[in-house]
């Protein structure tokens, strides 16, 4: 991703956010799934702007985001651990996998991880906030 | 197994949560939930369930009502929600248990990054049922230490111990997809696979090993990532990943 504000991830989330729950809404289960995780590797990415590490290569917001906000202190640990998450659910789409195929509840899961999103997008926009 | 759609389906949506609201406050008309108990009954979290709700009563199947400080929600008395009840009856659904209440949504309060409660969330897990430290294990002798990386053998070992305290004997193999030998690109994720003996619910398996597997990509400095695939999947499915991660993945147990 080339280097932009970090309020310009946050935007980018918030339509990823908007779309994920259109589609979720259409019941285009792996579609949600993925602008879901999207909306968390963005929030990632602001944080790593806000910390000057505006080189972070695509594969590497979630490890860096992980190395350095994933333990807490900065920001809520649950943020982290929902984004892996968040990454593994898309990752069975990807693969087809027969857990998920019409299961019962899999848009509760959906649901769920988008309102989770929501909730970290919140919270990295009063962390962008806080004076360095 | 997907269900065919029932006339249910067509007038409410095939939302799982929505379903389960109507259930709760439809079945008896006399009953009055708050948000709270709503949010808990159906398993959900506070955020989802209030925007149902909010559908629901501008649909005019349910009906809010304050009561002082606080607001509770029951079956509207209108003549489509009359009409939707023995449908709902028909299709045999029931409140389902919800899962594990799920907590840690809360948002910190305003002003802070720390959670109210629940500190263990930013902290290194405590979890009685989290796997013993590296040094107490045995690793198991069908990790080829030739194939994986030295640090990669004792995040496995932490890993497979998880999987099998979360599903017991439902827990067939553990796998690592495309271990390599190198851990230079430790920006990559390391990735397992978790066989199954039947596919779970894939929401319910990734929230049963969520804090495990966070708490080993924190305290290893790897992303662990997983997937879970039923034994019957894992065996016969002749699709790319599956062909190529049968001839490559490295058996952990």
């Amino acid at each position: 991703m080339n280097a932009e504000h970090p309020a310009a991830y946050v935007g980018r989330a918030d339509l990823s956010i908007e779309t994920a729950r259109a589609e979720l809404e259409s019941m285009n289960l792996r579609v949600a799934a993925e602008h879901a995780f999207e909306a968390f590797r963005f929030l990632a990415q602001a944080c790593l702007e806000r910390d000057g590490l505006s080189d972070a290569q695509h594969d590497g917001v979630v490890h860096e985001y992980g190395h350095r906000f994933g333990g807490g202190g900065r920001l809520y640990a649950a943020y982290y651990r929902w984004m892996l998450d968040a990454g593994d659910l898309v990752r069975a789409y990807e693969l087809e996998l027969r857990g998920l195929a019409g299961a019962e509840g899999e848009d509760s899961t959906l649901a769920d991880t988008i309102d989770r999103a929501q909730t970290f997008r919140d919270a990295v926009e009063r962390f962008l906030e806080k004076p360095r | 197994m997907t269900r065919q759609p029932s006339i249910a389906d067509l007038a409410i949506g095939r939302s799982t949560i929505r379903r389960r609201i109507l259930v709760l406050l439809l079945a008896d008309p006399d009953t009055r939930l708050h948000l709270r108990d709503v949010q808990r009954r159906a398993g959900t979290t506070p955020g989802t369930a209030s925007r149902e709700l909010a559908a629901l009563v501008a649909a005019g199947l349910i009906e809010r009502e304050p009561q002082g400080q606080h607001v509770f929600f029951r079956a509207s008395r209108s003549p489509f929600a009359e009409m939707l009840r023995p449908l709902l009856a028909a299709d045999g659904l029931a409140p389902k248990a919800p899962t594990a209440p799920r907590d840690d949504t809360a948002e910190p309060p305003a002003g802070t990054t720390k959670p109210p409660t629940s500190p263990a969330l930013d902290e290194p897990p405590t979890d009685p049922t989290a796997p013993p430290p590296v040094q107490d294990l045995q690793v198991p002798a069908v990790i080829d230490p030739a194939r994986l990386a030295p640090e990669h053998v004792e995040i496995a070992a932490r890993f497979a111990a998880a999987m099998r305290d979360a599903f017991g004997d439902d827990l067939v193999e553990v796998l690592i997809d495309r271990p390599g030998p190198s851990a230079a690109a430790q920006s990559q994720p390391l990735s397992f696979i978790v066989v199954l003996d039947e596919a779970p619910p894939y929401g319910e398996a990734l929230e049963r090993t969520s804090r495990q597997t966070f708490g080993l990509s924190i305290e290893s400095g790897v992303v662990v990532s997983r997937i879970f695939v039923g034994r019957s999947e894992w065996v016969h499915r002749e699709d790319g990943f599956f062909v190529r991660a049968r001839s490559e993945a490295v058996p952990v147990e």
